[in-house]
């Protein structure tokens, strides 16, 4: 059953994905599946479903599942130990708000902190640019 | 959805705060962009909810996409993910 969605920040294959996986959840490696399709998902104790990704920043979608009866870390520290793992940025649903532009940016060092992206690059590009501060635009649009 | 936004833009509907009423449904606005909130056509989805209908939108009902949302969710979610994809067709 899906855990949480991540978009890496520089992407990572699936050997890296696999182990650092595996050291989040303190298991074998053995017991992470990393797949491209959801038609993949087997009965792993760990699955990360990957998907096709271009050379922007944030472009690799990475989605974590793990079997309903098991327990489910918390999802900010679990996200905080892979960055660090990874030793990249994530950025992760903001589930502390309806706005689907905000995001929380979990660093390569754990840290968390909330950012709003590009709605307009997201919407009509399917892109996470990361916005500067302040930057503020009129108009209402969907 | 876009006819209810052309409206706000006009003018139309109610305002409180950052909410928008018109039709019936509210919106809630963040910076330039109006996000559905609730009322009539909108259906609040969890995270399995929401993966499960992305895959009923890209491979439609079939028996391979129920196989598919019920691998990446359960039974419940993906039958609620099915029923919302229908008002949708």
């Amino acid at each position: 059953m899906i855990w949480f969605d991540a978009s890496l920040e520089s992407p990572a294959d699936d050997g890296l994905l696999q182990s650092c996986m595996a050291a989040m959840l303190n298991i074998s490696s053995e017991n992470v599946d990393v797949v491209h399709s959801i038609s993949d998902i087997k009965d792993a104790l760990a699955t990360c479903v990957v998907e096709a990704h271009s050379a922007e920043s944030y472009s690799q979608l990475i989605t974590l599942y793990l079997p309903e009866a098991l327990p489910r870390p918390d999802v900010p520290e679990a996200a905080a130990r892979l960055a660090r793992t990874l030793d990249r940025s994530l950025l992760l649903a903001n589930d502390e708000t309806a706005n689907p532009y905000s995001f929380i940016r979990v660093s390569n060092t754990g840290q968390c902190s909330v950012v709003l992206v590009d709605p307009d690059e997201l919407d009509e590009n399917d892109r996470y640019v990361i916005r500067e501060p302040g930057r503020e635009n009129d108009g209402a649009s969907t | 959805m876009k006819a209810d936004v052309e409206a706000i833009n006009n003018g139309q509907g109610t305002r409180n705060g950052n909410l928008y009423t018109v039709n019936g449904r509210t919106y809630e606005r963040f910076d330039n962009h109006l996000v559905p909130h609730s009322g009539p056509g909108f259906h609040p989805l969890d995270r399995g909810e929401f993966k499960a209908l992305g895959i009923f939108n890209s491979q439609g009902n079939t028996p391979l996409a129920m196989q598919n949302a019920i691998r990446t969710t359960n039974d419940v979610t993906a039958q609620r993910a099915l029923e919302i994809w229908r008002l949708g067709q």
